[in-house]
């Protein structure tokens, strides 16, 4: 059953119940009322009648007549004819009927002196009362009160006619207004069907302010809220898409390579040339994964692990890089240039900051011509934030492309980046490091300009007070 | 000789398809971007094409509308293995479809039934006098028939489909009978009995310490 329908029906029966009940004490009120008026007046005339009969007794013996069934008999003929109509008496005397007869059941010998009592033959309602006279005469006045009882019922007729009609608006009103009230739970109810369907845009908004409005508005907070995760989910679910597409296919090109050569190397037996290149193909596929697999392994470390942060000294860091990176820049005839020791400790990670230089060097040497400088920078900004960067003059990256260098695998000029041996993951290596130091990647860049990038870090005091 | 456009921008993976479609005797013409790709297409005509599908310039489908007006069977050759990508691929209006990490012999079986199902060849390879049908398994000599069980068969397509290379007993062995190869007799004889059968004594080669080779054309008296 519907809430609405709930709804009417116990309105309705309220309605009912209510109405009915009132209304019958109404009219029974007004029948009590009606009947104790038509009692006091038959009372009056039982009392007339018993008074007269009694005189007629004491008449009879103060005249020393014997009392004689007749003559009371003749009396009671003329009280009927006086009484008004539909009254009728009956008289016992001594036990013995004298005159008149009692309507239906009644035994004349159970009813008590004074007693009142209400017959019903057939169609008709006989108030009968009854009265013990002098000598063991009993005097019974029949009165027809079926007018009373017959104006009841027309009025209870009529009582449930109008009810009826009544409770037949009111049902009508009922039903509409039950609708009306439940219409913005079926609102809510279709709304988060569609919800549940998939339409997670899908908003409610009852108007005003009652419980169904507040309940409306939480709704479509929660709405708003799966609305928010699911499309968190979906991005992060193509974003994994995204990459493990872009993995199997950096992982199966240089695979398909090995394969092919070292097939070829296996079933015949080549000119030298012909195994130079294979060999060297081999080799540099290989390489290649093997970079790959390091990177990735490093992103996925960042990813998992928290990381904690302790002073660095970024003197030592600097000469780490000068180390491993000095010959690359030597072979390719690029100039390194290194910023003097100033000393500056940041809070970090020594081994991950080595890496994100020596990955930023290796695109800046990259992107190099022969003969041009990349310079990396270190020093402590007006802030007193620390800048580590790395800035060349090379080939720059492309304005709609900034903002992708640092997804996986994303590599703006892709045949390019293979003859270097790029795997597309340094910059995205780079920006993960950055978010390990509570930072990020800040790069600026212009096409055949060169690039800039830098990482902005928290100074640490130096420890054992070596430096003011 | 059947004319084959590569377009692969890894150009270690162009060159490897390259050299095993040239020593198989197709004519190749690599090309590593799409752009230069299509205008290759718009001057020249091909029996097949080999595209890549991620490729800098024009990618591998658009390259494909280029090719169908001109009756160009088209294979793609990519690392997405997804199924959409692959039904995308052949509804597009692709012949055949082959994922990365492929092998060389899986290349040329492909290369081959599609140039066979479009009717441009592919069905017979020829040296000398001989001819070797792919799809009836048969081999004629001088337009006779020729009586060969189906080891000698394998040895004699596998000799023929690298012609002039020098083929390592072991790999021949594993290709030809399947499983790894216990001892040489059994190679060195059937080798003998193929001579024979083809009268080409000299024409099949022993390379000391390596194996067997089908001489070329040229190089024959």
């Amino acid at each position: 059953m519907k809430f609405a329908q709930k709804l009417g029906c116990a309105m309705m029966l309220v309605l009912a119940v209510s109405f009915s009940a009132g209304g019958c004490a109404l009219l029974y009120g007004d029948f009590a009322d009606r009947l104790a008026e038509a009692d006091a007046q038959n009372q009056a005339q039982h009392s007339l009648a018993c008074y007269a009969v009694e005189s007629e007794i004491l008449s009879l013996y103060s005249l020393g007549d014997a009392v004689t069934g007749d003559a009371l008999a003749a009396e009671v003929g003329e009280l009927t004819d006086t009484a008004p109509e539909g009254s009728t008496f009956a008289l016992w005397y001594q036990d013995r009927l004298v005159c008149g007869q009692l309507p239906g059941e009644v035994q004349p010998m159970e009813m008590e002196s004074s007693q009142i009592r209400y017959v019903r033959t057939g169609e008709t309602v006989s108030a009968v009362y009854c009265s013990d006279l002098l000598d063991g005469a009993r005097l019974f006045s029949v009165f027809d009160v079926s007018s009373l009882y017959a104006a009841r019922t027309r009025s209870l007729l009529r009582f449930l006619t109008m009810e009826g009609a009544v409770l037949l608006c009111a049902a009508v009103v009922v039903v509409l207004l039950s609708r009306r009230m439940t219409r913005p739970l079926a609102l809510l109810n279709r709304a988060s069907g569609e919800i549940a369907a998939g339409a997670y845009d899908r908003r409610t908004a009852v108007p005003g302010d009652d419980e169904i409005a507040q309940l409306s508005r939480s709704f479509d907070h929660m709405a708003a809220a799966v609305e928010d995760k699911v499309a968190q989910l979906e991005l992060s679910v193509r974003q994994r898409d995204d990459f493990m597409g872009a993995f199997t296919h950096e992982l199966k090109t240089p695979m398909t390579s090995i394969i092919g050569y070292a097939d070829m190397l296996r079933s015949m037996h080549c000119d030298p040339d012909e195994q130079k290149e294979a060999a060297g193909a081999i080799f540099h596929e290989a390489k290649r994964l093997e970079s790959l697999s390091r990177k990735l392994l490093q992103l996925l470390r960042l990813s998992d692990e928290e990381l904690t942060l302790t002073p660095v000294s970024l003197d030592g860091v600097l000469r780490t890089v000068h180390r491993s990176m000095a010959p690359v820049c030597r072979a390719a005839g690029i100039t390194l240039r290194m910023p003097g020791e100033e000393g500056l400790t940041v809070r970090g990670d020594a081994d991950l900051l080595t890496d994100l230089l020596c990955n930023l060097i290796q695109n800046s040497v990259k992107a190099s011509r022969e003969g041009q400088i990349v310079e990396v920078i270190c020093r402590r900004q007006k802030s007193g934030s620390i800048l580590l960067g790395v800035a060349d003059a090379g080939i720059g990256i492309p304005a709609e492309a900034v903002s992708r260098v640092t997804e996986p695998f994303y590599m703006v000029d892709k045949s390019r980046a293979r003859k270097s041996g790029g795997s597309g993951l340094g910059l995205a290596l780079c920006s993960s490091i950055a978010q390990a130091h509570g930072t990020e990647l800040r790069i600026r860049s212009r096409e055949g300009r060169g690039t800039c990038i830098t990482v902005t870090l928290t100074p640490c005091p130096p420890q054992g007070g070596d430096n003011p | 000789m059947n004319r084959i456009l590569i377009v692969e921008d890894e150009t270690n993976i162009a060159r490897l398809i390259e050299m095993s479609l040239s020593r198989a005797g197709y004519e190749c013409t690599v090309i590593n971007d799409g752009m230069q790709a299509a205008n290759c297409i718009e001057q020249n005509s091909f029996d097949l094409a080999l595209l890549d599908i991620m490729l800098p310039g024009l990618d591998g489908y658009s390259l494909l509308e280029y090719l169908r007006p001109m009756g160009t069977p088209v294979i793609f050759i990519t690392a997405k293995s997804a199924l959409k990508d692959r039904v995308q691929g052949l509804r597009l209006g692709a012949d055949d479809y082959l994922v990365k990490p492929f092998e060389i012999e899986e290349l040329m079986a492909r290369v081959e039934t599609v140039l066979r199902r479009t009717g441009k060849g592919g069905r017979v390879l020829t040296a000398f006098d001989v001819e070797l049908d792919t799809v009836s398994r048969t081999v004629t000599k001088e337009g006779k028939p020729l009586d060969l069980t189906p080891l000698e068969y394998g040895l004699l397509e596998q000799l023929m489909r690298n012609r002039g290379a020098a083929l390592y007993r072991d790999v021949l062995y594993e290709r030809v009978w399947g499983g790894e190869m216990t001892e040489t007799r059994t190679l060195d004889l059937h080798i003998q009995r193929l001579r024979k059968k083809l009268g080409w004594q000299d024409r099949i080669e022993t390379v000391y310490k390596v194996g067997y080779r089908l001489k070329k054309e040229e190089e024959s008296p």
